[in-house]
């Protein structure tokens, strides 16, 4: 019965060593980081550049990134010729939507060709999103008033005309 | 040796027949969908190479977007080189400037983005890279 375990083992530690290196294998990123301010309507969260590495004999299927509980980019790669090895995605120079005086934690997750879903690869700490200027404030409420005033005038001139 | 010769031959009919391959081609094309502002989403479409056949210039580069569901077609980026002097000016490759803005699409769609060229050796455009689908966000996070 000893001389059928030996072997028995063997190969358990095998399938167990097989198992641990392929869970590993997902896609890694470098230092995640990303930030919040005021923009001229409303906050945006702009995310410093990163790195995904993709495990060998994979290609990145797609990436997201969510603030909070919602997805607010999703990037997926060509169809026939995905990246492999590392990937530097460039990121949209606008920044993405977020709302002011909330706090999120920005979140970073992808997908290889080898996973069923995207795994969650990095998290920032909680990002808190300024409060927006009154000034700002008190700037765009009079440029709608200017444009109700504009367009009542016009209107106006317009009835006189006839 | 008259076997060999048939095989031969009909190798070289094969060869003559084959219509000539599409020379153009492209770096892979890669995007994704963000929310700008609320009820402003936009694509984001990462820097791509386009590959000319030797000796001959680009005419026209498109990006199109697929609606998911729809199969609804946009053209959202027409590339057109100068009349006089068409790129590339040297060499054999070209990479055209992406909208630093970004292009604008319909938040809480899905969409597969299409990258389509010519060059002057090519009767009609090819599809030069295709995307999977991304969904653009709908609400502001």
């Amino acid at each position: 019965m000893k001389r059928h375990l030996k072997p028995l083992a063997a190969a358990a530690c095998v399938l167990v060593l097989i198992a641990a290196s392929s869970a590993q294998a997902v896609v890694t990123s470098s230092p995640f980081a990303a930030a919040c301010f005021a923009a001229r309507r409303g906050c945006r969260v702009t995310v410093d550049p990163f790195t995904l590495q993709v495990p060998p004999g994979q290609h990145l299927a797609r990436f997201q990134i969510g603030l909070g509980t919602s997805t607010v980019y999703d990037f997926h790669t060509d169809r026939s010729n995905p990246p492999s090895g590392s990937y530097t995605p460039t990121m949209p120079r606008l920044g993405f939507a977020a709302r002011c005086s909330a706090s999120a934690t920005a979140r970073l997750s992808a997908q290889d060709t080898g996973d069923g879903a995207p795994v969650i690869l990095a998290e920032t700490t909680s990002i808190v999103c300024p409060v927006p200027e009154p000034g700002a404030l008190a700037q765009s409420a009079g440029a709608v008033l200017a444009l109700i005033t504009g367009c009542v005038g016009r209107r106006l001139a317009r009835g006189k005309a006839r | 040796m008259r076997q060999l010769l048939a095989w031969l031959v009909l190798f070289l009919l094969l060869i003559a027949q084959s219509p000539p391959a599409s020379a153009i081609y492209a770096s892979p094309v890669q995007a994704g969908c963000y929310i700008a502002a609320a009820n402003d989403c936009r694509v984001h479409v990462d820097p791509f190479t386009v590959y000319l056949a030797s000796g001959t210039k680009l005419v026209t580069v498109r990006l199109i977007l697929i609606q998911e569901g729809t199969g609804t077609q946009t053209t959202v980026y027409d590339w057109r080189p100068d009349l006089s002097s068409p790129a590339p000016s040297s060499g054999d490759t070209y990479s055209p400037s992406i909208p630093s803005q970004d292009l604008g699409v319909g938040c809480g769609k899905s969409f597969s983005l299409s990258l389509q060229g010519r060059d002057t050796g090519d009767s009609s455009d090819y599809n030069l890279g295709l995307t999977t689908a991304f969904t653009c966000p709908s609400t502001l996070p």
